[in-house]
């Protein structure tokens, strides 16, 4: 290739190489702007990302939804989840599809796990067989039993606050102080994380209204 | 002007005076030889320190930035974050801009601006991600990655970019759970690059250690990159792809220069005997028909798993052709592991693959000695011993065959040692005789 051409190959591509960044960031903002509200209880984890940097790993207690046996889904199978409110105003994943669904909000999405069962009570309508794994009683009824991938599963945040952004979230997470939500916008199946939210303020703020007090050292 | 590596032309030029001087070439042949060689020392030399500083800069600036910013400026609002973000992409396109309208000819120019820029590319787009607090899907960020660089791997003409697509490949693969259906087209989209720097410097540095990379990360990518027929066809597609490699890196030139410019070759080997110690162990698995497929992947999965074999052993077919008009048998015989890995496929018999690729590896150890023996290479003879010696590890410690088994068949094939060991030293003394 001579200098010429490669000048010229070459500011094609640095062209793609600006607009890719330039297109997340107007498709990010889009759905911040104009996708719909979610809000889901959460319970963190606290990793580091080596490209990304510290985050609170966000784990969402609407991950795990059930299926039509029709569907035969397996681990790593895209999907399309569409989202519910509860009655407490709080989302978790509803229906499941392998195509783009005519519902409003949903969120595309990978199957983390697929289990060819459906827990539910033993006196259901729809119950085949019953048995039992270990502590837990299964129904083998037609369906499954699928635990999600979250695209939002992760906030990232200082290096310096994770941790204790990461033990807040954990300690308001518990089931006597269940507080710890996360917010999220959606838009056509993307997702952006708007905030994680902690005794009713966003993380920052409760970080700044409550400071970590230091333990005191006697002599 | 000859092609002769610089040390060669050095050291000849030294001999020359010294053998004209003694008669061996008069006057006018050495002034021939030493126009030939001369312009060989005039070249300027590539220094190999000027270009693996430039590539070791360009990447540890590209990580520092990585880590300086996932530091997390919060005190930055989203704004601004999104501006910074570009900063590091602005400065590699800059930087690379500069070095092929200025540094052309520059080779530490090349790889350290290609290098830098790479990493720049993923900078910007983890901090976008991370700004958002998107993207959480690691797949997506690395194929975008990969494939807005792999250009530069042409443009700048950076052995680097194209080590590290490879190795992005790999590892979107990986975390794909193998469902990478592009991978290997992908792959062969940088192999015209690498043929080219083969072709531009055979012998060259960059070639053999973006050759080790590209054969390492082929030969992790059967067991990563998901095929519509499960274990069994990956161990055929590895037996394909080592018999390929050590075919193909003799199929045009004599002996190698040296092990580590050599990584086809030495890959290729090491990939059948580590292959065929598995094998022996019968990690087959049995059940269906070898030509259905196991998974639940698409048909496309078929289409894609019979091209690639279709495309490997022609490979391993126009290799074997070569080889075979260079009149070198050693080479065929890692090239016939991937017939016997066929066979076991399409058998899925236990205890045929113990027995076979216990005797190929005997056969193979066998054939090394020799060949060390005559060609006077201590690197084939141990080659074959350790061969032997991992043979003799294996069968003592597997745990299906029976001790009586296992103990006649040490004795016998001890007997054939010692038994070979007479008769050499009987047909020496009738030699010295």
């Amino acid at each position: 290739m001579n200098r010429r051409i490669a000048l010229t190959v070459f500011a094609l591509v640095a062209a793609l190489q600006l607009a890719v960044p330039a297109y997340l960031i107007f498709r990010y903002e889009n759905v911040l702007r104009h996708g719909t509200l979610h809000r889901f209880r959460t319970r963190p984890v606290d990793p580091y990302d080596a490209f990304r940097g510290r985050y609170v790993r966000l784990s969402v207690d609407a991950a795990t939804t059930t299926s039509t046996a029709s569907q035969g889904l397996e681990r790593g199978d895209w999907v399309y989840a569409t989202l519910q409110r509860d009655a407490d105003g709080f989302s978790r994943f509803g229906s499941l599809a392998t195509e783009r669904p005519a519902a409003e909000d949903y969120v595309r999405t990978r199957v983390a796990d697929a289990y060819d069962w459906i827990r539910q009570p033993s006196s259901h309508a729809n119950a085949t067989t019953t048995g039992s794994l270990g502590s837990r009683d299964f129904i083998t009824g037609k369906g499954q039993t699928v635990t999600l991938e979250i695209p939002f599963d992760r906030y990232f945040m200082e290096e310096g606050v994770a941790p204790r952004a990461e033990r807040l979230t954990r300690e308001h997470s518990r089931r006597a102080n269940s507080d710890a939500e996360v917010w999220v916008r959606v838009l056509a199946g993307d997702t952006v994380v708007q905030d994680l939210v902690v005794g009713g303020l966003p993380i920052r703020e409760y970080m700044r209204e409550n400071p970590e007090r230091k333990e005191l050292t006697h002599p | 002007m000859a092609s002769a590596p610089r040390k060669m032309a050095e050291w000849f030029l030294g001999e020359l005076p010294g053998l004209e001087e003694s008669g061996v070439v008069d006057g006018e042949a050495a002034a021939a030889l030493r126009g030939h060689y001369e312009p060989v020392l005039l070249a300027p030399r590539r220094s190999v320190a000027m270009v693996a500083f430039g590539i070791l800069g360009g990447v540890l600036v590209g990580l520092g930035i990585v880590l300086l910013l996932a530091h997390n400026w919060q005190w930055l609002s989203r704004p601004v974050r999104t501006v910074v973000a570009f900063l590091p992409l602005l400065a590699g396109v800059g930087l690379a801009g500069f070095t092929v309208a200025c540094r052309w000819e520059s080779d530490a120019w090349r790889e350290g601006s290609g290098a830098f820029l790479m990493a720049a590319v993923g900078t910007s787009i983890a901090l976008v991600s991370q700004t958002y607090h998107a993207m959480a899907d690691l797949t997506g960020f690395l194929l975008i990655w990969m494939l807005l660089s792999a250009p530069l791997a042409y443009v700048l003409r950076s052995g680097v970019v194209a080590a590290f697509y490879w190795i992005g490949l790999l590892a979107w693969a990986g975390e794909d759970w193998g469902r990478a259906l592009a991978f290997w087209p992908l792959v062969a989209a940088m192999l015209p690059y690498f043929w080219m720097a083969w072709r531009e410097r055979p012998d060259g540095v960059r070639v053999s250690w973006m050759g080790w990379v590209l054969a390492v990360c082929l030969s992790i990518a059967p067991m990563v990159v998901r095929t519509s027929s499960g274990a069994n066809f990956a161990f055929l597609l590895s037996g394909v792809l080592f018999a390929l490699f050590h075919l193909a890196a003799y199929a045009r030139s004599d002996d190698a220069p040296g092990f580590w410019r050599h990584p086809f070759g030495a890959v290729g080997a090491l990939g059948m005997v580590i292959l065929m110690l598995i094998l022996s162990f019968g990690e087959l698995h049995g059940g269906r028909e070898w030509w259905r497929y196991e998974g639940r992947l698409g048909q496309e999965w078929m289409v894609h798993d019979a091209i690639l074999l279709a495309v490997l052993l022609g490979g391993v077919a126009f290799c074997a052709v070569a080889v075979v008009r260079q009149r070198r048998p050693m080479p065929l015989v890692f090239g016939a592991g991937a017939l016997l890995v066929g066979v076991l496929y399409v058998a899925r018999d236990k205890n045929l693959a113990r027995g076979l690729c216990s005797l190929y590896l005997l056969a193979l150890g066998l054939l090394m000695l020799r060949e060390g023996v005559k060609t006077d290479s201590l690197r084939r003879l141990n080659a074959g011993m350790g061969i032997l010696a991992l043979l003799v590890a294996a069968r003592f410690f597997d745990q299906d065959v029976s001790l009586a088994w296992r103990g006649l068949a040490f004795i016998v094939l001890g007997l054939g040692f010692l038994g070979t060991n007479v008769w050499m030293l009987k047909r020496r003394k009738e030699v010295a005789r």
